[in-house]
């Protein structure tokens, strides 16, 4: 009886994805990643006191989308570890070979699409990735690099090749940390 | 060849019982005789050593079975002892020759006393009165008397040292009990093989050498 | 030992062989619902490549792309032209593919497009459509066969075939005086394009041009086509169009814009995100299926045990004959944990070319059914683990009657 209970636990461990737990520490320093993808002095233009007319201003929402666009060319190259949400382009089989890394879940559909600088796209053709629902968190690390600023060609933007993604799984205590501060 | 000496043995139930003094050459055939129950089954599986030594010893060619572990006490009944049941010998999904097989099956040593085994096998039947068409006959349908002397076969199949029987005539009547006993003395080899046999019946007491009465030595 | 161990079991063949049935049945049972999720998965997610999104009217995700790209379901709304025209302008567009669909060709859909269809509609991770015969269509009398329309209904390039306006439910609706030809036959591709008939959306609305109202009016045949202005012959509503954008970065902005568009409602899907939504739900099904035959799996496996258990009573006579003759309690209970192994491999043997046939089915089914083909493989990786762990439960299951025989067989007066 004990050797059937113990091989059934053995038949649900092994059914159950591996997703990695880590601390809310590593987790800010992979979210302030993000912040590094908008070049230094971008968003410089934004006045410290800031009016709600300014913020309304048409002018100043164009220089918030121009702001989006800009891409930090320092980055190329270079390997960057990326907490996100996975948006399938392309699939291999039952897996993804490319997709979109966002920041936020549910950008495609009801909430505001990220700027373009804080969207990635991953290139995981040569080791294609397992699918991820949209609302589930993943860590993509891979190497950056920076094409065309004008978004008119298919090399634009940010591309991450070499990618390794894994899925992320929040301890109780990281997950309510974050509810709390995403309520403050 | 084998001596057991101070036997006892306590069962669940309580019960103890003191064995007589044993004690047997090559070429000695010894008849234990009691009345059924008494423990003579015991004995025997004592001697064979599928049963734990409590009380006494036993020891076999410098042998000490008390200090012997199960594996090897096993091992060296397969290379040593042949043993025949009272009834129900026979494996009833394997045929005849397979069955007699069996008493080298778990022996190298009496495996390779056996040179061509076919030949051996027939031999030993028919020393034993059975005829060689048996070999492929179904075991339900041979008598009693013949599956007693294919368990005969069996235990002499690569000369084993020492044959135990437990009441092997029991089941059978007079004259095929007379029979019996004759062949199987005849085709056991006295020049180094010995007989325990264990029976209620003493009328059969002028097959042995010696007879030790068992009734006389209940505790 | 083996030898010793068959004839047994033979002489125990019909319970064995019940219990080792019902085991691989289990087996079977588990190993064929995840294969034909997975077989169906990857057929799916195989049939579209580079389209980064689908305009439709505003309506269910998933059901724009079920029935854009697998042709399952039906449109219930249209667009209109008018707005793919102004769409087309777009800065971030590097491409367009307007569709319609609605009619069929004897059980297969007519997809009506434009030619541009066949060079930017890509599958499996952006493999081209090719032709193995003829052209794609030039004029609005022409059609492109699916491969599998034309070996089903042994067509060539140069016949001469009707469409019926509708689906094959509607049999009266058909078009008996308008004979479309067939320009060229697609190659294979394992996809629901293999099923479907290709038509220049003018044909398309040559088509309809005789019926108003549900009715036909006048047939084509008495028309001379010349006198038709071409202006006319654009329809002026389609099912959907298929985009592939310059930058694929601005994919989330093209599809905000696209539901903010003023002039009509209309949505753009991103197929990615439908499937995978479609997989969520499966998933979930599937799952429930799996609970279930690990259940059955372990009902089975104590079967196993309780028939092994059971029997050890008939085989007391069998083992104390062993155990006379020199077979220590080792050998014995050896002989109860080798049964278990033998019923498990022979259940697991027979499971595979079970699994192997319903899969051949199954995916045979998927392909006339849905165009899908999925790969065939005999055994994967995670089966193996499966199976592993199968056998090890029912090895490890077995060692409760061979503890017992153990047990009982140590020390024991032979009788």
């Amino acid at each position: 009886m004990i050797q059937k209970i113990f091989a059934t636990f053995l038949i649900f461990l092994s059914v159950n994805s591996f997703a990695i737990v880590v601390t809310d520490e590593y987790l800010s320093t992979l979210v302030s990643n993000w912040s590094r993808l908008e070049p230094a002095g971008a968003y410089d233009f934004i006045p410290e006191d800031l009016s709600y007319e300014t913020y309304m201003d048409p002018d100043f929402l164009a220089k918030l989308d121009e702001a989006g666009k800009k891409l930090n060319n320092t980055l190329e190259g270079q390997d960057i570890a990326l907490p996100g949400f996975m948006v399938p382009i392309e699939f291999k089989g039952t897996n993804v070979s490319k997709f979109l890394l966002v920041p936020e879940a549910g950008q495609c559909i009801h909430v505001p699409p990220p700027p373009l600088n804080q969207t990635l796209l991953v290139d995981a053709s040569s080791e294609p990735t397992k699918l991820r629902d949209l609302y589930i968190p993943i860590i993509v690390y891979g190497r950056i690099s920076v094409g065309s600023q004008s978004f008119d060609i298919a090399d634009s933007g940010y591309t991450i090749t070499d990618a390794v993604i894994e899925t992320l799984s929040f301890s109780d205590e990281a997950y309510i940390n974050n509810i709390e501060d995403n309520n403050d | 060849m084998l001596k057991a000496t101070g036997l006892k043995y306590r069962y669940q139930y309580g019960n103890t019982i003191q064995f007589p003094e044993i004690e047997i050459e090559r070429g000695q055939r010894l008849l234990i005789s009691g009345f059924s129950g008494c423990g003579k089954t015991t004995l025997l599986s004592l001697i064979a050593g599928t049963l734990k030594l409590q009380d006494g010893d036993i020891t076999f060619d410098k042998h000490e079975y008390s200090k012997m572990s199960s594996i090897l006490l096993d091992k060296f009944r397969a290379d040593h002892i042949g043993y025949i049941f009272q009834t129900l010998n026979l494996i009833p999904f394997l045929s005849v020759s397979e069955n007699i097989a069996l008493g080298i099956k778990f022996s190298s040593t009496r495996k390779s006393k056996v040179n061509d085994l076919s030949q051996e096998v027939v031999r030993l039947i028919t020393s034993l009165g059975l005829e060689e068409e048996i070999l492929n006959t179904p075991i339900d349908h041979l008598s009693v008397g013949q599956q007693q002397r294919a368990a005969v076969a069996r235990a002499l199949l690569g000369m084993p040292d020492l044959i135990l029987a437990d009441e092997p005539t029991s089941a059978l009547d007079n004259d095929t009990t007379k029979k019996f006993l004759r062949e199987v003395m005849n085709t056991f080899d006295p020049s180094h093989q010995a007989i325990i046999m264990v029976s209620h019946d003493l009328s059969i007491a002028s097959y042995f050498d010696t007879v030790i009465d068992f009734n006389k030595h209940n505790a | 030992m083996l030898s010793l161990l068959l004839k047994s079991i033979r002489s125990r063949i019909i319970p064995t062989s019940l219990v080792t049935i019902s085991l691989m049945a289990s087996m079977v049972l588990l190993l064929s619902i995840e294969r034909i999720q997975q077989g169906a998965e990857e057929g799916f997610n195989q049939s579209i490549s580079g389209v980064d999104a689908i305009i439709g009217p505003r309506s269910s995700s998933l059901e724009l792309v079920l029935y854009t790209v697998f042709h399952i379901g039906r449109p219930t709304n249209n667009i209109t032209t008018k707005t793919i025209d102004d769409i087309r302008q777009r800065n971030d567009i590097d491409w367009i593919v307007p569709i319609a669909l609605g009619d069929s060709h004897k059980d297969f859909r007519v997809v009506a497009t434009e030619s541009n269809y066949f060079e930017h509609i890509k599958y499996a991770n952006n493999k081209s459509l090719t032709l193995s015969k003829g052209k794609v269509f030039s004029d609005l009398s022409e059609v492109v066969l699916g491969a599998d329309v034309a070996e089903k209904l042994n067509y060539i390039v140069g016949s001469k075939i009707q469409i019926t306006h509708g689906s094959t439910e509607s049999t009266s609706n058909k078009h008996d005086d308008f004979l479309f030809e067939v320009s060229g036959i697609l190659n294979k591709t394992g996809t629901p394009i293999d099923q479907a008939v290709f038509l220049d959306l003018k044909g398309y609305e040559l088509l309809h041009l005789g019926w108003k109202s549900g009715r036909k009016v006048f047939s084509l045949d008495k028309i001379d086509l010349s006198t038709i202005p071409k202006e006319d012959l654009n329809p002026k509503t389609l099912t959907a169009a298929f985009v592939g954008l310059k930058s694929k970065l601005t994919l989330f902005n093209f599809t905000k814009s696209i539901r903010e568009y003023p002039n009509e409602a209309i949505s753009a899907v991103i197929p990615g995100i439908a499937l995978s939504e479609l997989w969520s739900i499966v998933g979930l099904v599937d799952k429930g299926f799996q609970l279930l035959s690990w259940i059955i799996i372990a009902i089975s496996l104590i079967a196993m045990i309780t028939l092994i258990i059971a029997s050890l009573e008939n085989r007391k006579h069998e083992m104390t004959i062993y155990r006379a003759n020199g077979a220590s309690p080792r050998f014995l209970s050896g002989m109860v944990v080798y049964e278990a192994l033998f019923i498990g491999l022979v259940a697991i043997f027979g499971a595979i070319i079970l699994v192997s046939i319903v899969t051949y089915f199954a995916t045979s089914q998927l392909n006339s059914t849905l165009g899908i083909s999925p790969a065939f493989k005999w055994i994967s990786f995670g089966e193996v683990k499966v199976f592993s762990i199968i056998l090890l439960a029912g090895v490890l299951s077995s060692l409760i009657p061979a503890i017992m025989v153990f047990r009982k067989n140590l020390h024991q007066t032979l009788n």
